[in-house]
Order: C-alpha cells, then structure tokens, then sequence
C-alpha cells in the first residue's frame, strides 16, 4: 500500500510530464491565456481548490444532521 | 382519423407497451419491456424527416409528430435509455414500475416528436404522472407525492404560458424570447422540469426514493425532455446562460457535499444540465448541436452510473459513502462502471463525454463567451473530483472492510452495465460516430494533441488537489439544506409561529370575555347565540345548490 505522500509525488510528476509536453504542442487557444502551456494545469487546481473550499464553506452554515430523509 | 397520423409514433408504441404489459405475466412480460422500447429505437430509424398531419382538433392545429435531426438524436438517446434500463431491470419485478416506466419513456418520445404546443404539453402531463407512478411504486409516498406538486406546479406554469402563445400565434413550435408573460410563464414551466434554481431541489429529493431500477429511467428522461424543449423554444435566450451557470456550480458544490451515492448523482444531474442550459443560451448552431450532443452522452453515462448505484444498493443495501468502502473486490463490473460513467461525466479523453463536452466548450469559444467558459472549465475540473475520485475512493477502494453482498448482481444487470460501458468508449475513442447522429458538431477539434493534453491536464489537476486536501472530502453522515427546506420545513415553522399567535390572542380574548361577563354581572352574553341561528346554512348545502343552479344554467344555454 502507497502513503498519501507517495501518491502525491507521484500525481505531481505526471502533472509535471503533462505540463512539460504541453510546451511541445501548437495551441489554439480562444481568450489568449487558455492557449498559453500549462495553463490548463494551473487553472484546474485553482478551480478544484475553489469548488472545494465553496463546497466546505456552504457545508459548515447548512449542513444538518440526516432528519428529513426517511420520510 | 387513423389515417391523418400516418407513421406510428414511438410515442404510442410505448406507451401502448405499458398499458397491456399488467395483463401480462412471466417471460411475456419481460419480453414485452424489453421489446417495446427496441422496437421505439427502430422506430426513430425509419420514420422519414418531416411532419405528419396536421389535424385539426377542436379547432386547433395538431401535428402529433414531426421528425428532424435534433427529435432523431434525443429520441436515440431516450429509446436507449429505455432498452437498457429495461434490461436491467428484468430482476425488478414490480409490475407498476415496469408499467409506468415505459409510459414515461413514451410520454418523452411524445415531446421529442411533438411539433405542436398542445401535443408538448398533453405529453408534458403524461410524464409527470408517469414519473410520478415510477417513485410511488417504490412506496415513497411522502416523496412521490413532493414531486408531483412541482411538476403540477410546472405543468401549470406552461400550461398558462401554452394559452398565451396559441392565442397569440398559434399552436406552431416556434422561436420565442423571454419577452411577455405567456412566454416567461412557458420558459418557467420547463425550466422547472430541467432542474433549474430555485425548485432544483426536486431532483435529488425525489429521484433516490424510486428503486434501485426506478431511478434509472427517473435520471434519463425528464429533465433532458426539457433540454430539448428548451433548444426547440428558446435557443440564443440571455437569460438561459445565467440559469445553466447556476445549475453548474449549485449541481458541483451540492455534490462535493454529498454523501449518498444517488443523491450525489442527482445533483450532478442539476449541474450536467446546466452545461447544456448555457450552450442553449449561447444559441449558436454549434452550441445547439453541442447541447444536444451532451444530452445523449449524459444520459448514458448517467443512466450507468444509476446503474452501477443501484447495484451496489441491490447488493449491499446502501448508498452511503460512509457505509462503503472496499467493495470493488467483491463488486468489480460495477466498480468498473462506475469508474466509466464517471470519467464520461469527468469528459476524460476517449469517453463520450470528452467529445460531448468539448463541443459545447468550442460553442463558448467561438462565441467569445468568456465568462462562462472560464466557470465550466472550472466546474469541469470540480465535477472530476467528486465523481472519478471521491466516489470511487470512498465507495470503492478505500481500505475497509466490505459490507457483506447480499444480493450479487444479475447477469442482466451486468450486461445492461456492459452494453453502456462500451459504448461510452467507442463513441469516446470514435468520435466520428457520434457526428454521425449530430452532424453540427463536426467542426469540433476533439481528439487533438492539444484539446487532449488540456484535458488531461485539468483532470491530473483535479487529482493533485484531491490527494492534498484528502481530509475536506470526508463523507459526513449528514444533508446539506437545500431549497426544499422552502416547502418542506418552512410551512411547519411558519404554522407552529401562527399556533402560538392563536394561543396568544385566545388568552386575551378569554380575558375579555371574562372581564365582560363581570361587567354583566356574571350572564353569559347569549346574543350572539341567536345570531348564529340567522347562518344555519351549512357550506356544503349552499356549494351544492351553487353547483346545481350554473348546472342549470349550463343546460339552458347549451339548449
């Protein structure tokens, strides 16, 4: 069994691969940013921290113990 | 009159199949399910483009079915949904839910080939009841009950809407804008069925009550029906990008929160819809393309991952994330369909839903649609982590041990899984064949270095932050509130505020009563006795003499 640690390296070494062949490819990109190499790297942890930390925000002011589910 | 419908519609078929299947009984009857919406399928196939009729029906215009390029492609798509969900299903032997299932099914052929408001709507209806049949059948009656008042609620909301636009221009299909109040009334009324805010809550209240089969046919039909007639109604409307943003980011936040599997598979019904509420509203031909497009890769991959959940419930008996765990062992074409489904819905590269999404991400782009391209990028990289990583790590191979299988999955079953397993894939790695059915979206770059390697990107991004913050994606044993507090707890609230108002204003007025018998010197004030005497009219003798006087007046008139 692999540590969290370990996956970690090893999901950011494969990001990093990504990212590294991303220099190799034309882009064609539509807002000039999105077409810059890596940018879908970046922007997707962004995006995934911020869904998250919404996600746990909304959950701490509405989440309720499970009473309506039964009915 | 047989003759003014000319070709059979796959409506009728299905719902013809449902009506006779009771009468049925054994391998008849489930030959008779599986058969019926096989048959739909050819059906879709044959009929020639154009309408038949119109028929002129109590004066109005109807054209029962009308068949074009868009019709074809969602009435695929259902008739699909139909066949393997009724091949799943051959281990559910609840004659209600087999029944009502395929009159659902019919009813959302019946507004594919609609080509006039009145037929929409009278099939509009048929699917409410027949939805509402298929989560009764499992004996939630409370829950059952909930959904048919919204989509009473929305069926009178476009029903207002219908009568305004007929009275106006006519019973045609037609191109409208949110501009008058029968319009906005129409657009509410199907908003409503697509899940959109502030009703959204409908969906996950209402579709993990039906069975573990039931909820398959519940999560394929109704709110891409809407879809539908959202692109035919109202394509290029403002006001349908804001709704679709919303339904996105509400569908991915509720579903991070989630944790039971059909629950968080609901909302993310909510947020996949909104994907296509946006390219609706974009309006553009590719958008429209991709929208429908969307809407046949969703309802596959949903409809598996319905699949994959209610084998699991089947088997374990629960759905609960922190419940599970492990059980890819003793489950594994069900993990592997969970693991498809959900990286069809994640558009990993060489799923349907890569070729599906990337359309409508292309229809943003040529637009110059900024923002909402920015969001759904966003939304995109969000949904990966709760359906390709938090779902299958909690559900599946997190080290726990196994509940124990009570009920080991059916070869029908398992077949159903593997029949849209596959074609997931060979639609992902083919995208030829899905231009094929949608020939608006052969622009698209989908299977580019590039497109791939973004993608790619996004979802090893996504994977990064899920392994880093591991501990905010812990299943709590808990709900989050939703709108349905609106109808379901406010009431209550708001009741038990008025009650404590009446007790209040009770005590006051026993105050004054006695206060007043004082003053009287202790008699009891028996005016008002003789006064009721002057009301000895019940209401029901006085509604029923009401009734039968316009009755009378009916008759006179009529003569």
């Amino acid at each position: 069994m692999i540590s969290r640690r370990m996956l970690l390296v090893l999901v950011g070494v494969v990001l990093a691969i990504l990212v590294g062949l991303d220099f190799t490819v034309e882009h064609h990109g539509a807002f000039g940013i999105d077409g810059t190499p890596g940018f879908a790297a970046w922007y997707g942890f962004i995006g995934a921290v911020v869904a998250i930390v919404l996600a746990e925000g909304w959950g701490r002011i509405f989440r309720r113990p499970e009473d309506q589910r039964d009915d | 009159m047989i003759e003014h419908f000319g070709p059979v519609s796959p409506a009728f078929v299905l719902i013809a199949a449902g009506l006779v299947l009771p009468f049925f009984r054994g391998r008849l009857q489930d030959a008779l399910f599986v058969l019926a919406p096989l048959l739909a399928l050819a059906l879709v196939w044959v009929l020639p483009d154009g309408s038949a009729g119109p028929v002129d029906w109590l004066g109005l215009q109807l054209t029962p079915l009308a068949v074009d390029g868009v019709a074809r492609l969602f009435g695929t798509a259902f008739a699909i949904a139909a066949a393997v969900g009724a091949l799943y299903a051959l281990d559910q032997k609840n004659v209600v839910e087999r029944a009502s299932a395929l009159v659902y099914a019919g009813s959302a052929q019946g507004i594919v080939f609609a080509g006039d408001l009145v037929t929409l709507f009278a099939f509009w209806e048929v699917m409410a009841i027949a939805s509402t049949l298929v989560i009764l059948s499992n004996g939630a009656e409370k829950a059952g009950l909930r959904y048919a008042l919204i989509h009473v609620l929305g069926g009178v909301l476009l029903f207002a809407g219908i009568v305004a636009a007929v009275a106006e221009g006519g019973t045609a299909i037609r191109v409208m804008r949110a501009d008058s109040v029968g319009h906005w009334l129409i657009l509410a009324g199907v908003l409503v069925n697509a899940g959109a805010p502030p009703l959204s809550a409908w969906v996950a209240d209402a579709y993990p009550r039906a069975s573990w089969s039931g909820t398959v046919f519940l999560s394929s039909f109704t709110t891409k029906a809407a879809v539908l007639v959202l692109i035919r109604l109202f394509p290029g409307e403002q006001a349908l990008l804001w709704f679709g943003l919303i339904m996105a980011i509400y569908g991915l936040i509720y579903a991070l929160l989630e944790n039971d599997i059909r629950r968080l598979l609901s909302y993310s019904i909510v947020g996949q819809v909104g994907f296509m509420v946006v390219a609706v509203g974009i309006g553009s031909p590719l958008a429209l393309a991709a929208a429908s497009v969307h809407a046949f890769a969703h309802i596959l991959y949903k409809a598996l991952l319905m699949m994959a959940a209610g084998s699991v419930m089947r088997a374990t008996g629960t759905t609960r994330l922190t419940e599970l765990g492990g059980i890819a062992r003793s489950l594994p074409l069900t993990s592997a369909a969970f693991l498809v489904g959900g990286f069809a819905l994640a558009a990993m590269p060489f799923t349907a839903g890569f070729v599906s999404k990337s359309a409508i991400m292309q229809a943003l782009a040529d637009d110059k649609a900024a923002l909402p391209w920015f969001v759904l990028t966003a939304v995109s990289a969000g949904s990966f982590l709760y359906v390709g990583l938090k779902l299958p790590w909690f559900a599946l191979f997190r080290p726990a041990s196994p509940r124990p299988i009570i009920l080991a999955p059916r070869r029908s079953m398992q077949a159903a899984m593997l029949l849209v397993c596959t074609a997931l894939l060979l639609l992902g790695c083919f995208p030829n064949l899905l231009v094929a059915v949608a020939p608006g979206i052969s622009e698209v770059r989908v299977l580019t270095a590039d497109h791939i390697l973004f993608q790619f990107q996004l979802l090893a991004a996504s994977g990064f932050c899920f392994v880093l913050l591991l501990q905010l994606f812990l299943p709590h044993v808990a709900i989050t509130r939703d709108t349905d507090w609106l109808w379901r707890k406010l009431p209550a609230v708001v009741l038990a505020k008025l009650e404590t108002i009446r007790q209040a204003l009770q005590r006051l007025a026993k105050g004054i009563r006695q206060q007043i018998e004082l003053e009287n010197g202790g008699f009891k004030p028996f005016r008002s006795r003789s006064l009721l005497n002057a009301g000895n009219w019940r209401t029901g003798d006085i509604a029923l003499w009401a009734t039968a006087l316009l009755g009378l007046f009916l008759l006179i008139a009529a003569l």
